[in-house]
């Protein structure tokens, strides 16, 4: 209005208003500049641990004598191979190495971690859980100076952590899912995850894939039902066999790890259900059934392998750089990538019926963005 | 007039008119711990009628059938060895052992038969070491059976480092697991029909049977029994490789369905077979108990599971539920008792 006098308070309103929705319009500018940011300078750390090789160690580096893995679940295939990998990479060092398992037993394992840490130089350390285990871990490593580096969970006191990151491990494998299900099964995907919600890494794993496989199907992807497998064949097949009941429109299933896949498998074919029109999607790939499983071509046709025979290399190439002061990063990632019936063979070669894993191959697996 | 004719006369004529015969088959029912189950099981099928349009569908039903016939199975053996006045805390770590080993031979044989036999030896063999600690030494079946609870589950976790695949690919073994006896006018799964035959069995071996009437002497007074001229230890070992050789043949089943040996498999199924025998009237103190209070008590157990995962609850609630119908059932049997004035 001509000839008015505009109040102070409304004036600082109105600038402020511009100023915000200034802001507004750019962030997608600014989103989009952070994108096109190249990605960050790896940590010199980490490209060290991957470099490592035992026969050619930089100058005045030594050597641990001893290295022990307090391992939680030893049973597991997973940490079988796991361990087999730490141990050949750790007679190639000249290191003595020593499992000693926890069995699930949380007290058992912060014993384990207190009796070993005293006689080794570095101690590898999986959880049976994370935060209760953090405070045992932090006083054992501020007592005795000494590196630990943790598996598969993060915990408190740890020089650093060596595993898969969870959620993009799920979310390749969900995307692998949904081109896929968009190629064969008319673009439309009702799951059923077989997950195992105690754990984090486990949720993340369903999070990632459910997000990966949304990412290529949009609303054609939905989330039929989430069952608790508890890791175990036994378990998947009985829920998922109550869970296919309620949903007998599934063609999809999702399995956090070999076991709860299969045996969301084994419910489909005692349901009686077409496999024909069935997608089984597994994570881990850790054992001979996932691969067995892959080259029969039937549903079952990816896992988000974890290649626990080369994490064990990267503990122990971690252990050995830790042990001679190297900065570590907080996450070392081990990589991770869709196996299939077709690419199978470039990460494993099978003899005699056994499979060995060509490490040259799996250490070329980008880990780029991951965390 | 004879006594039996008075009794029954005076127990219809109350207060000078007829009782209501549907009052009193409802308290027949109410004073026995068979008729809570099934007034429970009634009560759970029309909720979960009632809520899930693919509850009452024959899918559902043989799923559910299926699901319970493992737990039922070893259940049955429970009952007996429970009743005796013993218990078995074994049978869980069984379905691992058993499973890999019985995996382990078909591979090697490729003969179901032999499979199986290899199976059921080796459950009888486990029953019997359990009945020789138990009674030859003296010690608690509890303490005994928790010690092979461990050691039969470290040597399935020994006998292989990972689950035992199925090499063999013997038709006949999937069926076992996943197929059926008939489809048509309804699906029969097998588990179910060997679960239906092993009940029949047992149930006649238990009612009709001087060895069914010695199992229940020897639980409810062993000193009397014995002096009975009973062979007691006989019929408490006989209960033990029962139970064994019932759990062998659960696991026989178990990876017949899932396709592999796993060395993982059966962990908490101590505590569900327990729990249903329990569940069904059997008491641990011994002498007393039935096989059909435990097929009541196991189907309701089995509903109660297959419900949570049907309505979609938090899968949590799976550990939860069950014993919370337990202490229910508990409840209602203590009432039960204070009204019809029956000792505990």
């Amino acid at each position: 209005m001509k000839g008015s006098t505009e109040h102070p308070l409304l004036g600082r309103i109105g600038r402020l208003a511009v100023v915000l929705t200034a802001m507004l319009m750019l962030t997608p500018a600014i989103v989009l500049a952070q994108d096109a940011t190249p990605a960050a300078t790896p940590h010199p750390g980490d490209q060290t641990v991957r470099s490592m090789d035992p026969q050619n160690l930089p100058e005045g580096w030594t050597i641990p004598a001893r290295i022990t893995h307090v391992t939680n679940y030893g049973v597991h295939e997973w940490y079988q191979n796991l361990t087999k990998g730490e141990a050949v990479r750790a007679e190639e060092y000249g290191i003595q190495f020593e499992q000693v398992d926890a069995n699930l037993d949380l007290q058992a394992s912060l014993a384990a971690a207190e009796e070993a840490i005293r006689n080794v130089d570095v101690l590898n350390f999986t959880p049976v859980q994370e935060e209760p285990s953090a405070a045992t871990i932090t006083r054992l490593a501020e007592e005795t100076g000494k590196p630990i580096i943790c598996e598969s969970s993060p915990t408190g006191g740890c020089t650093t952590l060596v595993s898969i990151d969870d959620y993009a491990a799920g979310y390749k494998v969900g995307v692998w899912a949904g081109e896929y299900v968009q190629e064969n099964l008319g673009g439309q995907a009702v799951i059923l995850d077989i997950g195992l919600p105690a754990l984090q890494t486990t949720v993340n794993r369903s999070k990632g894939f459910i997000d990966g496989i949304t990412s290529v199907l949009g609303d054609g992807a939905r989330v039929a039902q989430s069952v608790d497998g508890k890791g175990l064949k036994d378990e998947a097949v009985k829920v998922a066999s109550d869970a296919l009941t309620a949903n007998p429109d599934v063609n999809v299933i999702f399995g956090i790890n070999d076991d709860s896949a299969l045996g969301g498998l084994q419910a489909f074919e005692a349901a009686g259900g077409d496999t024909s029109n069935l997608l089984v999607v597994g994570f881990g790939c850790e054992g001979k059934a996932c691969k067995d499983a892959l080259m029969e071509g039937g549903p079952y046709k990816v896992s988000a392998a974890m290649f626990p025979e080369y994490q064990g290399r990267l503990l122990i190439d971690a252990a050995v750089a830790a042990f001679n002061g190297v900065e570590l990063p907080p996450h070392v990632v081990a990589p991770s990538t869709p196996v299939t019936a077709e690419n199978l063979s470039e990460y494993y070669t099978l003899e005699n019926g056994e499979y060995t894993a060509n490490f040259d191959a799996i250490a070329q697996i980008s880990v780029e963005g991951e965390k | 007039m004879s006594a039996e004719t008075v009794r029954t006369t005076a127990e219809i004529e109350i207060g000078g008119r007829r009782a209501n015969p549907l009052a009193g088959a409802a308290r027949r029912l109410f004073a026995a711990q068979e008729g809570i189950l099934l007034l429970c099981i009634v009560a759970l099928f029309l909720y979960l009628a009632n809520r899930s349009p693919v509850f009452w569908t024959e899918r559902n039903i043989g799923t559910l059938l299926t699901q319970i016939s493992m737990v039922a199975i070893t259940a049955i053996g429970m009952t007996l060895l429970i009743i005796a006045r013993e218990v078995d805390l074994s049978v869980g770590s069984m379905q691992a052992f058993i499973g890999v080993l019985a995996m382990q031979t078909l591979n090697a044989t490729e003969n179901l038969f032999v499979g199986l036999v290899v199976a059921l030896l080796v459950g009888a063999i486990v029953g019997l070491i359990n009945a020789g600690l138990t009674l030859g030494l003296g010690i608690s079946s509890f303490v005994v059976t928790l010690a092979m609870f461990s050691i039969v589950r470290g040597a399935a976790y020994t006998s292989t480092d990972a689950a035992v695949q199925n090499e063999h690919k013997i038709p006949a073994f999937r069926t076992i697991g996943i197929g059926a006896i008939i489809d048509e006018p309804v699906r029969i799964p097998w588990p179910v029909i060997i679960m239906a035959a092993v009940f029949i069995i047992f149930f006649l071996v238990l009612r009709g049977t001087t060895f069914g009437r010695y199992i229940y002497a020897v639980g409810g007074n062993p000193k009397a029994a014995a002096l009975s001229g009973i062979p007691v230890n006989l019929v408490k070992t006989a209960c033990f490789v029962i139970t064994s050789m019932l759990a062998a043949l659960s696991a026989f089943i178990l990876i017949a369905r899932m396709n592999s040996g796993q060395n993982n498999a059966g962990f908490g199924f101590e505590l569900q077979v327990i729990g249903a025998v329990l569940l069904g009237g059997a008491s641990l103190a011994g002498g007393k108990g039935t096989l059909i209070g435990t097929l009541l008590a196991t189907i309701l157990l089995g509903t109660i599971s297959n419900g949570i995962t049907l309505l979609k609850w938090d899968t949590n609630w799976q550990t939860a539920v069950p014993g919370i119908v337990i202490v229910i059932a508990v409840f209602l049997d203590a009432l039960r008792r204070r009204v019809t004035r029956e000792e505990a």
